[in-house]
């Protein structure tokens, strides 16, 4: 790069609303459409490109925690996308009950908070006042490019996503991740599937 | 002891003249209430002998009238007065029916009176008629109800139905026998078939009064009428004298042998005392008024002393007269203390009317605002009507469930059938008794939500704090006085039962290998299991437990609207049970003539009776029918009225002549 840009390009899957324009726009072919989409990342700098690779520092686990899942899941502000693929997650295809994994109705009764929108103003104090509502042990996941930065609407309503909100412990960028991803997610969360993207690469 | 029985004769006496009078509140209130002290001492002191016989002044058909309270009379009448003195003392809390609830008392007290110690037939039909009469006087003087005339004239209609069957039996006894004094086995000699069809019209006739099926459909309308210390004395001293009848009547009135007609009869009352109860408690659960359902429970408790007293004559036709023993026992246990709690809890709701001015079970906050001895007498009320231990009603029950469980006893194979089925019934009953009581306890005095306005009398919380303790020392104090029916049971069955169900300080079914229990003991211990809560107390601080706040499913804070109601408790049983309950919803919006805007919401829910439509209806059909039919005797014409008078004195003429 020359003249007042950057010198260097960062790229953040985080920030990522698959909207295809910089294969479109790079010159060199080194971005290129792929059918990747495993994305969950205990951390949110595995999501960040990174040229020396994953971060060595291990991740944050949920180890003991075998038995079956509980999700309350909370619409801060989605565009209503990424609850179509959750809805998607209780169809006969997917099924995601032969997995052991259940949405609940309240929050009492819920091990995981899954998150989607990028938190407006409006939905900060009830997704607060629903994580507060939790039992411990409990855990919060991200589902979205919207949840995990704000995404394309984070900029109007002044929401960047989970972020110095609450402490996330999946995050699952995709505008909107498929239900496969978000099963991947979830397996990965209960340590029966491997994380697939470190320090930006796909392995 | 014969004397005191007098003494609180005529002390009620005086109480009902001066209230008729309209003198001397005070006075009679204090007559009232030493009338009771006065009895209870005698009927108490008079055990285990029973008090001796003594002639009534004049008498009737010809006959003296004999007084003799025997020992099952006295524990009954005993423990129902010791209840019942503390309900006088408070009296009714409708200030303007003093004098008339004073006089219904004190008639309903006389009528008890003689109902557990005349023993002549007639002389009991009137003592019988004086009791309910004093009810109604009772009920009537309260009219806590609109449709209070209705509910006690169709209360008073099943009473004569009950009445008129006593009559019968009183009749065919008196012929039978000779004699309308009563005291020395009556129907001996009476035929198997004959002794069966004078068995069920006794449990007909008592039955009314003590809330057998169909009968016990009287029971919350008639209670809603009145005050909780009307239901008081109705489910203590009265409903105490009912059981006595119907005890005396098929144990000592009906020949003791006879070809299965004992076994015939126990099975009867086997089988409705635990159809009763089991309908009596469905129907308790489901009440929102604490006078309607705790007299529901009344029926169910009575209901399950008569299966213990089927229970009696299936082992006593059996020829097993301990075990029938063990039964008779029971039966008089569980009456005795189900006198103490149900007062207890009729107290505690006169002390909500007294500071809500209602008797609906909601949100009252009340035990915020009273002594802690008012929370803990109900509290200990509603454990034992619930069989909690160490409560009275939790031996009882015990004792109830160990005595069928001896059924494999009997002989024969419908017996044990019907003792078998009848511990399943009563399983169910217990349950939902515990359901019920909680429902009472829970939202009735625990609910947080409500805001009592009304100043409480400082007496109403300490008698239910009182009745609620002697619940407790009842229970106790069983292993150290439970012999004094001792007497009574060698009278029945020749053989002494209390003292084999006393081992040390252990209650036992007869033998300790089978089973024990000791409330006097857990009396004792239970108290330690305060140490949990307050060890997970203690825990929980250390831990430093986070706290949040009440979920209301994501919306506002609101306490009093997402609060659990009577109706939100019993609604899943409601629905279960449809097909007893048949449950009625309605909801009538009215709008300001937009559809969208609803200005009031009415909604009104109930349950509908069995024997009513089934039954009551028909039967009140019928009456309404032929009256209509005999209308047209008053025509009005003047000409049709003196021919009807010339046709009667041709007809007079005519047997004259002849």
């Amino acid at each position: 790069m020359s003249g007042n840009l950057p010198t260097r390009l960062d790229v953040d899957y985080g920030r990522c609303v698959v909207c295809q324009l910089c294969t479109e726009a790079c010159p060199e072919g080194a971005m290129e459409p792929s059918n990747d989409w495993a994305f969950g990342a205990r951390r949110r700098t595995d999501l960040k490109w990174s040229e020396k690779g994953a971060d060595p520092a291990p991740a944050a686990q949920t180890s003991g925690f075998h038995r079956s899942l509980h999700i309350r899941h909370v619409d801060a502000g989605s565009c209503n996308g990424c609850e179509s693929e959750l809805q998607a997650l209780n169809n006969p295809l997917y099924n995601l009950h032969r997995l052991g994994i259940f949405f609940t109705a309240s929050p009492r009764a819920a091990d995981l908070l899954l998150v989607t929108g990028p938190v407006t103003q409006a939905m900060r104090e009830p997704l607060l006042a629903t994580y507060e509502a939790m039992p411990d042990p409990r855990w919060v996941m991200a589902v979205g490019t919207c949840a995990v930065s704000g995404g394309v609407s984070g900029g109007c309503t002044a929401a960047h996503g989970l972020e110095g909100i609450l402490p996330v412990d999946v995050w699952l960028p995709g505008c909107p991740p498929n239900p496969s991803a978000i099963i991947h997610a979830l397996m990965m969360f209960l340590e029966r599937a491997q994380q697939q993207v470190r320090g930006g690469h796909l392995e | 002891m014969n004397s005191l029985f007098a003494a609180a004769a005529m002390l009620w006496l005086l109480a009902a003249v001066l209230a008729a009078t309209r003198h001397l509140s005070r006075v009679s209130g204090l007559a009232l209430v030493l009338g009771c002290i006065a009895a209870a001492i005698g009927a108490l002191g008079s055990l285990p002998t029973g008090s001796t016989a003594a002639l009534l002044p004049g008498g009737l058909f010809g006959e003296r009238l004999t007084f003799r309270v025997s020992p099952d009379a006295a524990w009954l009448f005993g423990f129902g007065c010791c209840a019942a003195a503390v309900v006088c003392a408070v009296s009714t809390p409708v200030r303007p029916a003093f004098h008339g609830w004073t006089f219904g008392a004190a008639s309903a007290l006389i009528g008890a009176m003689g109902v557990f110690g005349i023993e002549d037939g007639v002389g009991f039909l009137i003592a019988w008629e004086i009791m309910g009469f004093g009810g109604a006087i009772m009920l009537l003087s309260e009219r806590l109800s609109t449709a209070y005339g209705q509910s006690t004239l169709f209360m008073l209609a099943l009473l004569e139905v009950g009445s008129v069957a006593l009559i019968f039996v009183v009749i065919a006894l008196g012929i039978h026998a000779d004699t309308l004094n009563f005291s020395m086995h009556p129907g001996d000699g009476l035929s198997a078939a004959a002794t069966v069809a004078l068995g069920v019209l006794l449990i007909v006739g008592f039955g009314a009064k003590l809330g057998l099926l169909p009968f016990f459909e009287w029971f919350p309308n008639a209670y809603g009428t009145g005050s909780g210390a009307t239901g008081a004395l109705l489910s203590g001293v009265v409903l105490n004298a009912a059981f006595f009848g119907l005890g005396r009547g098929l144990l000592d009135w009906l020949p003791a042998v006879t070809d299965g007609a004992q076994t015939a009869m126990g099975m009867i009352a086997v089988i409705i005392g635990v159809a009763s109860a089991v309908l009596t408690i469905l129907y308790a659960f489901q009440e929102d008024d604490w006078r309607p359902l705790l007299s529901f429970s009344s029926a169910e408790n009575a209901s399950i002393a008569v299966a213990m007293l089927g229970a009696t004559l299936l082992f006593r036709g059996d020829g097993k007269q301990d075990l029938a023993g063990l039964a008779w026992c029971v039966a008089l246990l569980h009456l005795a203390g189900h006198s103490f709690a149900k007062s207890g809890l009729f107290l505690a709701a006169d002390t909500i009317y007294r500071a809500t001015g209602s008797y609906l079970i909601s949100h009252s906050a009340l035990l915020l605002r009273t002594p802690v001895f008012f929370g803990v007498g109900a509290l200990f009320s509603a454990m034992s009507l619930a069989a909690m231990p160490p409560q009275a009603g939790f031996v009882s029950e015990w004792f109830v469930f160990q005595t069928l469980f001896q059924g494999f006893h009997l002989e024969s194979l419908g017996g044990r059938l019907v003792m078998a089925l009848a511990g399943a019934g009563l399983a169910l009953t217990a349950a939902v008794a515990l359901a019920t009581l909680v429902k009472v306890f829970g939202i009735g005095l625990l609910g947080r939500n409500g805001h009592a306005t009304d100043r409480v009398p400082t007496g109403l919380p300490w008698s239910v704090g009182l009745l609620g303790l002697a619940v407790l020392v009842f229970a106790a104090g069983l292993p150290f006085y439970l012999d004094i029916l001792s007497t009574g049971s060698v009278a029945h069955f020749g053989v002494d039962i209390p003292r084999s169900m006393i081992q040390g300080l252990l209650l036992v079914p007869l033998t300790a290998k089978f089973a024990f229990i000791s409330p006097t003991l857990l009396t004792v211990v239970m108290p330690l299991l305060a140490l949990l809560p307050v060890a997970l107390v203690t825990i929980a601080h250390r831990r430093g437990v986070r706290r949040s706040a009440v979920w209301y499913g994501g919306l506002r804070h609101d306490p009093i609207r997402v609060s659990t109601t009577a109706l939100t408790f019993s609604n899943a049983m409601r629905t279960f049970y449809s097909f007893i309950y048949r449950p009625i919803a309605s909801t009538e919006r009215e709008t300001t003539g937009a559809h969208y805007f609803v200005r009031k919401l009415t909604f009104t829910h109930d349950v509908a009776p069995i024997f009513g439509p089934l039954l009551f209806g028909p039967a009140t059909h019928a009456v309404s029918s032929l009256a209509r039919r005999f209308r047209s005797l008053q025509s009005g014409s003047l000409n049709f009225y003196l021919a009807l008078i010339g046709f009667l004195l041709v007809l007079i003429l005519a047997i004259a002549l002849v």
